[in-house]
């Protein structure tokens, strides 16, 4: 049963149906490497769990609760950081693959699950999500500074699926802005002009490597921004003011199981995500029936 | 199923019963465009050449969506975004001066009634840049009460490059206000280029007073009209 009313949303809080995902708190001690032009010029942190000076092995999201058998809907969010301008936006990252920058070639190894992502939008079901690609780096980079490009040389062939589900053999390199990027550096894949978002990307060919790297390619998607924070807080409502109580549940795979996590995109400019620390925690209402 | 769209809470109820359409838009222009001039528009501007496309088809008994929130943040300080339903006017091909028509302004229901609309802004277009030393371009329009044959001229400066556009509104015939239909483009001088006439209806305009600040005018304090997107 959806919710009718804004009265009817407070109710439900008011019965118990409420949920806020713990308080999130992460310290990057290490500063992370800015972008340039050629790396598209926005600097990327995705925020998972990190408390101290180490990242952790395995990346974990933001949590919800197991075993829900009704829509969750995001209804309000918290954020702070210490940091300057930066803008915060809570979202999935699907995992397309890994890419090993220490050799060249196509060095992307996809994902089990079959891309693209769908969900229900405006009322059509199993509709392929537009996604943002992101590269996240999980080993820095040494001697060189890695270029690549979203296709296979090899023919070429196809190196991602656009908005639209055209097969598109990407022109544009991609260089990263230093022979040393930092681990967990975040960057978005330049794409060709038109283009918007990816459905997939296949391929990914390594034209020059570093002598160390890897990373990690994901698909974001959107649900909601957490506003944009001047070294202070911000919280967003998300019921009345973007009018858009989203089911916080990931989408689904063609086939398979994706690799999902529920977490923090932080961008801006390029000083303001050397250090610092970042508070989130987002609240929700169970949709009953 | 389809809601109405006519209260708050139908607009909130929608949403999470159908399903939102969100997108992350990302975009860069690596080159830098031209400046307009006052025979060219007064205003800078450039056009961010990759657009978001809807979905190919909607839910059963789903006619359209509106856009509530709108979201932009850029590394350029001082300057604004607009945010609307772009439609491909005409285009002119400097070499040959030759133009090929474009689609029309649409039809859209207004107060209950489907009107004719005309472009709310428009611009001209630099979608390859142009071999052509300040340009003369005459614009033949259909205006927004339906009168034809009216000219805007606007004078581009030399070789303006890609993705640089220049405001026709302020050289529209004297009384008009917006452009139904082109029916002709065509240019005194120049080898190469392609310019084309963007007609938008705005779905948002969103400030942006300093560098990688985001700023979003959400329409219960800020309320705006919000145009309907159909499918496609």
């Amino acid at each position: 049963m959806p919710f009718s009313t804004r009265n009817n949303v407070l109710t439900r809080i008011a019965q118990g149906n409420g949920y806020s995902t713990p308080h999130v708190m992460q310290i990057a001690t290490t500063a992370i490497t800015a972008a340039a032009a050629a790396s598209g010029f926005y600097t990327v942190q995705l925020c998972f769990n990190y408390i101290g000076s180490t990242p952790a092995g395995t990346l974990t999201g933001l949590q919800l609760p197991p075993g829900l058998t009704n829509t969750l809907n995001l209804v309000q969010m918290f954020g702070a950081t210490r940091s300057n301008t930066t803008s915060l936006y809570l979202c999935w990252l699907y995992q397309i693959g890994t890419l090993n920058l220490a050799s060249t070639g196509n060095q992307l190894t996809h994902d089990a699950a079959t891309f693209p992502i769908t969900r229900t939008q405006l009322g059509a079901a199993t509709q392929p999500l537009t996604l943002m690609p992101v590269i996240y780096l999980t080993t820095a980079t040494t001697t060189t500074a890695p270029i690549l490009r979203l296709r296979n040389t090899t023919g070429p062939a196809a190196g991602y699926t656009d908005q639209d589900g055209n097969s598109i053999i990407g022109t544009i390199d991609f260089t990263f802005p230093a022979a040393a990027t930092a681990v967990q550096s975040g960057f978005i894949l330049r794409l060709e002009t038109g283009d918007s978002g990816v459905r997939d990307i296949s391929q990914i060919d390594v034209t020059t490597a570093a002598a160390a790297g890897a990373a990690t390619v994901f698909g974001l998607e959107i649900i909601a921004p957490l506003g944009n924070t001047l070294a202070s807080t911000n919280i967003t409502d998300v019921m009345t003011t973007l009018l858009q109580m989203a089911d916080i549940a990931a989408g689904s795979a063609t086939s398979g199981t994706a690799t999902t996590y529920l977490a923090i995109l932080r961008t801006g400019a390029t000083p303001a995500i050397a250090t610092g620390g970042l508070n989130v925690y987002i609240q929700a209402v169970l949709n009953t029936t | 199923m389809g809601t109405v769209l006519n209260s708050i809470d139908n607009i909130i109820a929608s949403s999470e019963d159908n399903g939102p359409f969100t997108r992350f838009y990302y975009s860069t222009i690596g080159t830098a465009t031209t400046a307009a001039t006052t025979s060219s528009g007064y205003v800078n501007a450039q056009r961010f050449p990759n657009p978001l496309t809807m979905l190919s088809s909607f839910g059963a008994g789903i006619t359209g969506a509106v856009f509530p929130y709108v979201r932009c943040m850029s590394d350029d300080p001082d300057s604004h975004f607009i945010c609307g339903i772009e439609y491909d006017m005409g285009t002119l091909t400097i070499s040959g001066n030759s133009f090929a028509d474009g689609v029309a302004m649409p039809t859209k229901v207004v107060r209950g009634t489907s009107l004719q609309t005309a472009s709310q802004i428009a611009f001209l277009v630099v979608n390859s840049t142009l071999t052509a030393t300040t340009p003369v371009i005459t614009i033949t329009y259909t205006d927004q009460g339906g009168t034809t044959s009216n000219t805007a001229t606007l004078t581009l400066p030399t070789n303006p490059v890609v993705n640089s556009s220049f405001l026709i509104t302020p050289h529209l015939a004297s009384g008009d206000t917006g452009i139904r239909d082109i029916t002709n483009m065509s240019t005194n001088v120049g080898t190469g280029g392609i310019l084309k006439i963007y007609g938008l209806l705005i779905l948002n305009i969103v400030g942006n007073q300093a560098a990688f600040t985001c700023h979003a005018e959400d329409p219960l304090t800020v309320p705006h009209i919000m145009w309907k997107v159909e499918a496609s």
